[in-house]
Formats: C-alpha cells, sequence, structure tokens
C-alpha cells in the first residue's frame, strides 16, 4: 500500500470519527426516514 | 457467483417488506448507516440510506449547519465514500448495485449491441461535480437550504424505487406533476438503453461511480496484468462490456470491477484479482496454459 492510500485511510478514519461525535448518523436517519418528494419527483 | 451476489445484496439493502402494512418507511436505526451503493432511501424496502441522497442532504444544508452551530457538514458520509472507494475502488458497482443488476438483466434481451461511445464516459464527472456537489451548495432558498438536485432532476434509481412509496400511500399520486413526468422519462430512457448497451446509467450518468472510479488505480482491490504469462491474444479487451483492455486500463475509471476479464475471459491467466498483497488467480484459466 502506498503512503498515499495509507493517507486516504487515515482521513477517511478521522472523517468518520468527526462526523459521528458531531451526530451525524442521527441527522441521517432524520433526512432517511422522510419521505423524499425530490426522489418520487414531486414539487 | 456475481449475479448471486448482486441478487443478495439487492435484497439485503431492501429487506424492511412490512411496508405495505406499515404504510411507511423503514425507520430503524440501521438507517443511520449509507449503503456503498445508489439505493434510494425513501425506496419503502430500504433499511440503509443512500449515499448521494445523504451526501446532498448535507450539503444542501452546510449554511443552517454553520449558522446554527451544529456544523454537521457531511463529514462522514464523506469518510464513508473515501473508505469505499480506497477499499474496492468500483467493486460496489460492479457486485452490489441493485440498479446495476437491473440493467444487466435488461441487457440479457436479445437486441443489437450499442457500445458507449468514450467521450459519454466523462458525464458522471459532471454530475457529480455539479448536480452533487455545486448545485445544492450554492442554490438555496431564503432559510439558507438547497436541494438535492441530482434527486430531483434525474436519478433513475431513486424514480424506480421511489414509486413503490406510490403503490402504498397512493394519495401521493395527486401530487404528480411535470418532475415526475421528466424523471420518468429519464428512467424510461436508461431502461430502454439497457437492452442495447451495457449498464448506459452507469456508463454515462452515474456520480458516484464517477466517485468510486477515481480511486480504482489504487484501491486495496484491483486487477492485475503479469505480462510474462500475457499472450497478446487480445480476448480480455474483447469480452470486456464496458469497452475497456484490462492490459492497459484495469486502472480506468470506467471499470465496473466485474472482474470477469480476469476470472472469465483471460485464457492464460496473465489477469488476476489482487486484494492488498494477496492474489487470486483466474480459476477458469486451463491450468495447461497458466506457466508460460
Amino acid at each position: 500500500m502506498s503512503r498515499w492510500w495509507w493517507a486516504g485511510a487515515l482521513a477517511a478514519a478521522a472523517l468518520i470519527a468527526l462526523g459521528g461525535w458531531l451526530g451525524e448518523p442521527g441527522q441521517a436517519l432524520r433526512n432517511a426516514s422522510d419521505v423524499c418528494l425530490a426522489c418520487m419527483g414531486i414539487g | 457467483m456475481r449475479h448471486l451476489v448482486q441478487v443478495l445484496a439487492s435484497v439485503a439493502q431492501n429487506a424492511y417488506l412490512a411496508f405495505p402494512w406499515t404504510r411507511t418507511l423503514y425507520q430503524g436505526p440501521a438507517k443511520r448507516f449509507c449503503s456503498p451503493v445508489s439505493n434510494c432511501h425513501s425506496c419503502p424496502a430500504a433499511v440503509l440510506s443512500c449515499p448521494l441522497g445523504t451526501l446532498q442532504h448535507f450539503l444542501a444544508s452546510v449554511r443552517p449547519a454553520v449558522r446554527w452551530g451544529t456544523y454537521r457538514l457531511g463529514f462522514s458520509i464523506v469518510g464513508f465514500l473515501l473508505a469505499v472507494g480506497l477499499v474496492g475502488g468500483r467493486f460496489a458497482c460492479g457486485w452490489l448495485c441493485p440498479f446495476g443488476l437491473l440493467q444487466e438483466l435488461l441487457h440479457k434481451i436479445p437486441s443489437p449491441v450499442w457500445r458507449i461511445p468514450k467521450a459519454l464516459r466523462r458525464l458522471p464527472f459532471a454530475a457529480l461535480a455539479g448536480l452533487v456537489v455545486l448545485l445544492p451548495l450554492i442554490l438555496v432558498n431564503r432559510l439558507g437550504y438547497g436541494e438535492p438536485w441530482f434527486c430531483r432532476l434525474v436519478c433513475p434509481p431513486g424514480t424506480l424505487e421511489a414509486s413503490g412509496l406510490f403503490l402504498v400511500i397512493p394519495e401521493l399520486r395527486d401530487q404528480l406533476g411535470p418532475s415526475f413526468a421528466w424523471k420518468a422519462g429519464v428512467l424510461t430512457l436508461f431502461l430502454g438503453w439497457a437492452v442495447v448497451s451495457f449498464r448506459p446509467y452507469c456508463q454515462t450518468l452515474c456520480p458516484l461511480g464517477a466517485l468510486y472510479g477515481l480511486f480504482n488505480r489504487g484501491s486495496l482491490l484491483r486487477v492485475e496484468h503479469d505480462p510474462a504469462r500475457c499472450r497478446d491474444c487480445g480476448a480480455c479487451g474483447q469480452g470486456c462490456r464496458v469497452g475497456l483492455d484490462p492490459r492497459r486500463d484495469s486502472g480506468s475509471p470506467s471499470c465496473l470491477r466485474c472482474f470477469e476479464c480476469a476470472t472469465r475471459h483471460c485464457p492464460n491467466g496473465a489477469l488476476a484479482v489482487r486484494l492488498g498483497p494477496h492474489t487470486f488467480t483466474a480459476p477458469c484459466a486451463p491450468p495447461s496454459t497458466r506457466a508460460s
């Protein structure tokens, strides 16, 4: 694995941890649990 | 084997089969997490979030998130997409995507074959930059909220899968308008096109595939060419359904990582699937031709 790959993996882990700490999974749950009118072509 | 994995992955991502009775979307804890592929979270059976939809939702609410100090800017989804790309490149496209499977099934209908011009393969990058990232960030209402423009204007998997809700919430049908007609037209175009071309949505529009494709060259899982074994017969290039020559292009962003070049087409064992330091030689390569 190249240095770039390891840097990317480290960045991915840090971003996921930061998002989790900020409560993004809960926000994602709320977003995904609403009927998305855009997805359905309404509006 | 690959089709079996595709079917299982499609079922696993859409496993909430109680929706005809509950008449609602799945709202359980699994939806905190994203699927690695485009699987609309407004599909009533979907148990995971859609990464494209989730990314657009976060980008569309960047300004309010900063104003209110929550700073939920989509870090986790960016990290997740980065991780999926680093591990497999477009592996998720080739093996896990339900809409990819549907297109492949349509392509089995006997018909003339039309190979998609290479120039059209740049369009997914435009869709990623324009509809997924820039427009949700830039076009905002008075409160600072943007829209998920890719979902609103084009997303064919979303149109197909979210339409399942019309079956369980018939009242929504009364709200259909020109926007739905446009999206249904786009969906019909790609489904019809899939009969004559191999996975046209994946090759000409899918922003998620474009993103994962950027990692194809350096991902953990990849195809490796061994020039010492290669007899330059060209069977791999003739068999590649996205028109690549795996001897040179195995790291191309267009490669869907189906691995059929290594497992089905190369008669000499010159193409192998690699996962980090581990190499998996083609199981179907005739043993007599493997060593040269």
